[in-house]
């Protein structure tokens, strides 16, 4: 038993010796990235795999200054905040609407839903621009909102669906015995029986939002978000790479933070693939 | 009672209409006024369009650059495939056996699935830039045998596949992990009692019970990489030569750049055709795989 147990141990240290190289060398480009932002230009033309002599924290002070750092920040969380939030509450009400409501009407509003799923971004991108700017919602960021809440609600709206689906209908007819309307019903005890799975999707839609590039570059037309500022400083300030690392890094902050603390919701939502297939 | 009732479905009816505005506003009406405008004269913002029938789509099947777009994707979206799908296979394998750290390690594989594909494709500019030559300096290697990540032709899809392969490992890593929980632990004991090596419980246990698994992962990372625009955009523009020019970058140069918005209109309706097509069959694929097993 005693070296049975030895055993094990000592092949868990090999194992991880090994994941550890692996997870090395997947970490080299963070970590090439992380270095550089701290050298001076010249460190950088003199080797980039070299470290800093000193970290030249005037790099993060210069990049925060010239992207306006702060206001794209705010944006990029305003459109993305924005754009969940009001999703998950449209999606939710869809969702459970088509659950509950006893008609063929709905099994054929799920499957157009669900059919959009199949149609790249790239099809209707186009046309979706046309329409925006016919809706004059072209350049703000609440026409961006209103937009990625349209495109984002068929996979909530049918995860939704399923989950309400199994929500015992017993529970809903004795709120509404002790007379609670529909409404008040679904805010009060439906709404709350969601919330695993709208947690869940309201993660992976933030990772999708916060991160898109181009849906905001064809709707916004100005760096206003993150990516779009990112994209835009890269080109103003063509190598001079120690700022464009310093410009990656501290966009990569929020949303390395932000992983850290759903880390289980994100996980559990991309992990809730495995089982569906 | 019956009046009840009927109040009771307009209400869900209207819990729908909300969402069903959006959803018909941004995404209904867009698709079928893309399909329109395929069969159109299209060009930029210009409201007048004629029909022209199926010209676009016979002007596509003929033109060289969509063809050359179109076997930049597939070759792109085969490498990507396959060697995710190894690498992610051999990241969950590694984390579901008795790794410490396991969420650390977890974390590291999947931060790069965090950052966006405009900033992984800098980096990797860099990397294979003004990196690789500090290292070929600090090696001393002979200048016959550099290599131009991103200058040569057929170097520049591998160099950009590697960067998307490095980007969404982790994601897939995920899935496959969550696979190999849902694979009975009493399973994996009892071979383990019955004298099974390491080896072979991931030959007969593990692998065999992941392939529905493998299976929606292909079906994820062929549909991705048929949609791949933000890396050759970012990374090369499409170059050298159009080397790298994938189909989402080839519609998007062809609306916004020469501004013949129903052309390429046409092609992002072949790209939908092609993907529903394929998604449909792999899982029909899939669905009679795992009747057979």
């Amino acid at each position: 038993m005693k070296s049975g147990r030895h055993r094990t141990r000592s092949r868990g240290l090999g194992i991880t010796v090994v994941t550890l190289l692996i997870a090395l060398i997947f970490f080299f480009p963070v970590l090439i990235a992380v270095i550089n932002s701290f050298k001076t230009k010249g460190e950088i033309l003199a080797s980039a795999i070299a470290l800093p002599a000193a970290p030249a924290w005037e790099n993060y002070v210069a990049v925060v200054a010239a992207t306006d750092f702060l206001q794209v920040f705010l944006n990029s969380c305003l459109v993305t905040g924005g754009g969940v939030l009001l999703n998950l509450a449209i999606s939710s009400l869809a969702g459970y609407g088509l659950a509950r409501w006893r008609r063929r009407w709905a099994d054929l509003l799920t499957l157009l839903f669900l059919s959009a799923m199949f149609v790249p971004f790239h099809t209707i991108m186009i046309a979706l621009l046309t329409t925006a700017r016919n809706m004059r919602l072209t350049g703000h960021l609440w026409g961006l909102i209103l937009v990625y809440c349209g495109l984002q609600c068929p996979i909530p709206v049918f995860l939704i669906k399923g989950f309400s689906g199994s929500i015992p209908l017993e529970l809903e007819e004795a709120a509404m015995v002790d007379g609670c309307g529909i409404v008040r019903m679904f805010f009060m005890i439906v709404l709350p029986l969601l919330k695993p799975i709208l947690a869940t999707t309201a993660v992976l839609n933030v990772l999708w939002i916060w991160n898109d590039y181009l849906l905001p570059y064809l709707i916004l037309g100005k760096p206003l978000t993150i990516p779009l500022s990112q994209m835009y400083f890269y080109g103003q300030y063509n190598q001079q790479w120690h700022l464009i690392m310093a410009g990656f890094v501290v966009s990569t902050i929020p949303v390395v933070l932000f992983f850290l603390l759903m880390q289980k919701y994100i996980v559990n939502g991309i992990a809730a693939g495995a089982v569906k297939g | 009672m019956q009046k009840w009732r009927r109040k009771q479905n307009a209400v869900y009816l209207a819990f729908i209409i909300p969402a069903l505005l959006f959803f018909c506003t941004f995404f209904l009406y867009p698709f079928i006024k893309s399909l329109w405008l395929s069969l159109t004269d299209a060009y930029g913002y210009n409201p007048r369009q004629h029909f022209i029938g199926l010209k676009n789509y016979a002007e596509v099947l003929k033109n060289p650059g969509f063809l050359n777009s179109l076997k930049v994707t597939l070759l792109y979206t085969a490498f990507v495939t396959v060697v995710a799908n190894l690498i992610a296979l051999g990241l969950s394998f590694l984390l579901d056996g008795n790794v410490r750290f396991k969420k650390i390690f977890r974390a590291v594989f999947f931060l790069p699935n965090l950052m966006s594909l405009i900033i992984v494709s800098f980096i990797w500019v860099f990397l294979y830039g003004s990196v690789y030559r500090s290292f070929v300096d600090w090696l001393r290697i002979p200048e016959d045998f550099w290599i131009s990540w991103l200058g040569n032709r057929k170097m520049a899809l591998i160099s950009m596949g590697i960067t998307a392969v490095w980007q969404c490992a982790g994601y897939y890593m995920l899935i496959y992990i969550a696979g190999l929980q849902n694979i009975g632990r009493e399973l994996v004991e009892a071979a383990q009692m019955d004298g099974a090596g390491t080896w072979a419980v991931i030959r007969y246990i593990k692998f065999p019970g992941l392939i529905p698994v493998i299976g929606m992962n292909s079906v994820l990372l062929i549909t991705a990489g048929f949609k791949t625009f933000d890396i050759p955009m970012a990374m090369t523009s499409g170059g050298p030569a159009g080397a790298t020019t994938t189909i989402a970058l080839q519609i998007y140069n062809t609306g916004f750049r020469s501004n013949r918005t129903g052309y390429a209109t046409a092609q992002a309706v072949i790209l939908f055709l092609m993907i529903s097509c394929l998604t449909g069959l792999l899982y029909r694929f899939q669905g009679r795989g795992e009747e057979k097993g």
